[in-house]
């Protein structure tokens, strides 16, 4: 068949209309299955590097699902041979998982709250107004992007320890509730838009806070989406600064909860992966719902190629 | 030689759908300067891509030099193509944007410099050979797009619509070079435009296209004198053809034709006796171009004895605008007999609000079917397939 | 009555930057000087400075070989992340760059790793690396103590934190081939071009700006690896997984030895800005064509 594809470039002539519609025929079968081939490969290269990609997870739910017994064997055991949901149900019970999470949900969702409201609010302000010092202001802003948060983690411990706010929700908010990469997207988003909005809402009577609630913050709605979902994720998944300043169980959040049950006795591997999946899930549902307009907002404009 | 037929070509994006190119069959000679052109959507920039081996062929049959290509990959097609949006590779600089189709192929380094300075040297760009396509301007961009084909050394060149995005003044000039590097070359030449001043004007066969189908296909000054139907006479020229409803009525010896505010035009001579033979007390479509509508009246009984009754060839209207256009004017009119337009010399009478009587030189008006559109005295001349 | 109403509303613009420039005094500027402060001084166990030392601690740093093995260890684990995500990321990618039956679920699978936490995905990584029950091992027939021996331990923990990196990369390649203009391919097409030589010639080059940038938030990104250590490796075994991060968190506490750690933030500080300026100076004169 293969050699079909070069003698493709028929010559004219030579052929009856019968054979000429049977040659085409066969030709637009071969052109036909070459495409399936194509599609196919394409598919199978996709599956595997996403199997690949996705195995941590999906062997994390399977273990979570499996009795412990089954895990501990020489066997092959990648899939559980009797699936249950004992695990979850041990670990929402033996552990505060619930709350946890509640205590997760109060610092993500307020962490996320806050970041827009502040970077919308600057960012406003460095976009629209005029003032002394923007230039100086906005370098600050921007030159904090080179402070990597593990750089300043121990003076912030040594700060906070001294304010006595220890092992509290607002020790776990308040250092995050800026972000200099919000500013700058937010402001990126803002200059694409023409000064004459602005000055026309000024003219209709429009106050400055009114105009950021009524007209900027609908039109940046993508942006506001694409922020929100990276800054909750990434407050879900806080570790390092919750391991130093957290010390009740009370004030756990998940990834905090979670990791003391890290170790390796029989009882305790498949009900900590059921933790795990457990706290996973909620970064995971969020990420797959909000994926669409975290590029949107992230890449719209932002990178340029 | 280099022929390339297109026999029954269709192109279905999804099945089901509606076909993008219908049935199209065409001969293109070698050396042919063809222009397909049509409004957006028509199917011409599909039929291209189907020629250059971009787009699948749906069903019918390429034949390229008595060779049938409908599944020849692109690069074995021997074809070079501009692209509408110049498609220059953005992270090299104009030599070797020029040079690249040549370098994949391995070609001798020296040959391709020979070529690369010829090309640059035929559009003069050769002093920005050392450039990055960012840095160019549209004029300059297209340049390098049409040499990055020239070098190539290919018998059959595809253009996509190369012009559009360049200002009047440089399209103008640029029609120029085309022209005039197809003669130098002497390669065939497909053509995609929206621009019917382009087709007129380039080509030496003009493709009309309009809802996949190829709705005429001759040169130039047939397709401008003798449109095959309402489409074409009305996509053709500018400003467009005016139309006017009407029927056809044959009271006596005369065939006249009636129009919508009861106006009554006798049909010339050459033109009664189909219409009054086939269309008698029927619906037709007068078309007439600006430029056949004229101030001054005909000179009564001119002296050739039989003929129709040339002052009965006027129409009177509201001029509505009036257009300077330099050496001619325009004056756009309204009429119950319906909205049109004229081309007169400057010097013409009459301001905006004002009613004005024009004559209609209704030996060169066209007649079309209100039904079928079509031309009711076109007769398919050529052997297009 | 103009001038001050005029003179108001210049500074209200003030209050606008009020709120994240007073969570970055107290979180950003005030901790970075402190940090600097305290790593010219011996401390005592409450983080207290004590005694000014000068550069001392810097220069304890510099002459102690478990500074040099932790910044060697640090170089070799972000140069296998950085490869590692950047290629992973990659791949999937161009896998996804043209339209095929069920490239959502495809392309959402390629970037999901990015919303798992490191804690949790080292956890993971703990149960398919054990040496008995490990998938790992079952599944290659090896027999090897992936996180309790020095050669394979950096590996693991850099192998684990490329596919966390991994899920954004895909997301700004994408975009990055998103970018590049479907005309330059169907022009190399007609020009002759292979799918190989399209790849090499068009879409890498193509790439080169987002390239850089990547190549830069991704090497800042693996110098502050945390949770993976902690969890997986605990900076061992021996001192093989000690990345200075680690090494910050256990000389502040374990050790409480702050004027130490505080001289390592800064040494990690330094690292970060001057890839930061890199990144600025690339973005600004834009590897842009």
């Amino acid at each position: 068949m293969s050699t079909q594809t070069n003698a493709m470039a028929l010559r004219r002539g030579g052929y009856s209309e019968a054979e000429l519609g049977r040659l085409h025929e066969e030709m637009n079968r071969c052109a036909l299955r070459k495409k399936h081939v194509q599609t196919g490969l394409l598919v199978a290269a996709n599956t595997l590097v996403a199997l690949v990609i996705l195995f941590p997870l999906l062997y994390s739910v399977s273990v979570a699902l499996m009795p412990s017994n089954e895990l501990f064997t020489m066997e092959m055991n990648l899939i559980p041979k009797h699936p249950t949901f004992e695990n979850f149900i041990r670990a929402w019970t033996q552990v505060p998982l619930l709350r946890f999470i509640i205590n997760s949900f109060l610092v993500a969702g307020s962490i996320t709250l806050g970041q827009i409201l502040t970077c919308s609010l600057a960012a406003f302000a460095f976009a629209f107004l005029e003032f002394r010092g923007k230039n100086v202001l906005f370098l600050l802003v921007m030159a904090t992007m080179m402070v990597p948060g593990e750089a300043t983690i121990l003076s912030n411990y040594l700060t906070v320890s001294g304010m006595g706010i220890l092992d509290t929700y607002s020790v776990l908010i308040l250092p995050s509730l800026t972000s200099a990469m919000g500013i700058f997207l937010f402001r990126q988003f803002y200059l694409s838009f023409p000064m004459s909005l602005f000055e026309s809402a000024k003219l209709d009577g429009c106050t400055n806070l009114r105009f950021i609630v009524t007209i900027l913050i609908p039109l940046t709605k993508s942006a506001i989406g694409a922020m929100a979902v990276y800054t909750f994720i990434n407050a879900w998944n806080m570790y390092m600064w919750p391991l130093l300043v957290t010390g009740s169980e009370n004030m756990r959040t998940v990834q905090i909860g979670i990791s003391m049950l890290n170790s390796v006795d029989a009882q305790s591997v498949t009900l900590m992966m059921a933790g795990v999946v457990t706290i996973i899930l909620p970064s995971m549902v969020i990420f797959i719902a909000g994926q669409k307009s975290l590029i949107k907002g992230m890449f719209s404009g932002a990178v340029k190629g | 030689m280099s022929e390339i037929v297109l026999k029954n070509v269709c192109k279905q994006y999804e099945k089901g759908q509606q076909y993008a190119v219908q049935d199209v069959s065409l001969r293109i000679g070698e050396g042919e300067f063809v222009i397909f052109v049509g409004p957006s959507g028509c199917g011409k920039s599909t039929t291209l891509r189907m020629i250059a081996g971009l787009e699948e062929i749906s069903r019918g049959e390429l034949w390229m030099d008595g060779a049938l290509c409908n599944y020849v990959e692109p690069k074995e097609r021997g074809l070079a193509m501009v692209f509408q949006n110049y498609a220059l590779y953005p992270h090299m600089n104009v030599y070797d944007n020029l040079a690249f189709s040549l370098q994949i192929r391995k070609m001798d380094k020296k040959e391709i410099d020979r070529r690369v300075h010829e090309a640059a040297g035929m559009l003069g760009i050769e002093h920005l050979l050392r450039q990055r396509p960012g840095s160019l301007s549209g004029g300059q961009k297209q340049r390098v797009a049409i040499g990055s084909a020239l070098v190539r050394n290919v018998k059959v060149f595809l253009l996509d619509e190369p012009l559009s995005n360049l200002d009047a003044k440089l399209r103008a000039q640029m029609r120029v070079e085309l022209a005039e590097i197809h003669r130098k070359l002497g390669a065939t030449m497909i053509y995609v435009t929206h621009d019917q001043t382009e087709a007129m004007t380039l080509g030496t066969k003009i493709v009309v296209m309009d809802q996949g189908r190829i709705r005429q296909a001759d040169r130039p000054a047939e397709i401008y004198n003798h449109p095959a139907d309402r489409f074409v006479a009305g996509f053709i020229g500018s400003p467009s053809m005016n139309f006017f409803k009407g029927t056809i009525r044959v009271p006596g010896r005369a065939a006249f034709l009636e129009l919508e505010d009861g106006t009554m035009l006798e049909v010339p001579e050459n033109r009664a006796g189909l219409l009054e033979e086939k269309y008698a007390g029927q619906r037709v479509v007068l078309g007439i171009r600006p430029e056949d509508l004229h101030e001054a009246g005909w000179p009564g009984g001119s002296g050739k004895t039989g003929h129709a009754d040339r002052s009965s060839w006027k129409l009177e209207g509201e001029i509505v605008a009036r257009e300077m256009l330099g050496s001619e004017c325009m004056l756009y009119l309204e009429s119950d007999a319906g909205d049109f337009a004229a081309r007169l010399p400057v010097a013409v009478r009459g301001a905006v609000g004002e009613k004005k009587q024009l004559y209609l030189d209704m030996t060169r008006a066209h007649y079309f079917d209100a039904q079928t559109e079509k031309n009711i005295f076109y007769r398919e001349g050529r052997d297009l397939v | 009555m103009r001038k001050a109403a005029r003179k108001w509303k210049g500074s209200s613009a003030y209050l606008y930057l009020l709120p994240c420039f007073c969570v970055f005094a107290v979180f950003l500027f005030y901790p970075f000087a402190k940090t600097i402060y305290l790593s010219l001084y011996k401390t005592n166990k409450l983080g207290q400075a004590k005694l000014f030392v000068g550069l001392e601690n810097y220069k304890n740093l510099l002459t102690s070989e478990a500074f040099y093995n932790s910044m060697t260890v640090t170089l070799v684990f972000v140069a296998i992340v950085v490869l590692g995500s950047m290629l992973l990321g990659l791949i999937a990618a161009v896998l996804c760059s043209k339209a095929f039956p069920g490239i959502r679920v495809f392309s959402t699978s390629y970037a999901l790793p990015m919303a798992i936490a490191s804690s949790g995905a080292a956890m993971i990584f703990r149960i398919i690396l054990n040496p008995t029950i490990g998938i790992v091992n079952k599944l290659t027939g090896l027999d090897i103590n992936w996180i309790s021996d020095p050669r394979y331990a950096l590996v693991c923990v850099a192998v684990l934190t490329a596919w966390l990196n991994s899920g954004i990369n895909f997301l700004y390649f994408s975009a990055g081939l998103g970018n590049i203009e479907e005309s330059i391919y169907e022009r190399a097409s007609v020009d002759g071009a292979n799918a190989v030589q399209q790849f090499f010639r068009l879409t890498l080059p193509g790439l080169s700006p987002i390239l850089f940038y990547t190549l830069v938030v991704n090497i800042i990104q693996a110098f502050q690896s945390f949770g993976q250590v902690k969890i997986l490796t605990q900076g061992g075994p021996g001192e093989s997984t000690n990345l200075i991060v680690y090494s910050i968190y256990r000389d502040a506490f374990f050790n409480y030895r702050f004027g130490s750690a505080a001289a390592q933030s800064v040494v990690l500080f330094l690292i970060v800005m001057a890839l930061t300026l890199v990144m600025f100076r690339i973005e600004r004169k834009g590897v842009n064509y």
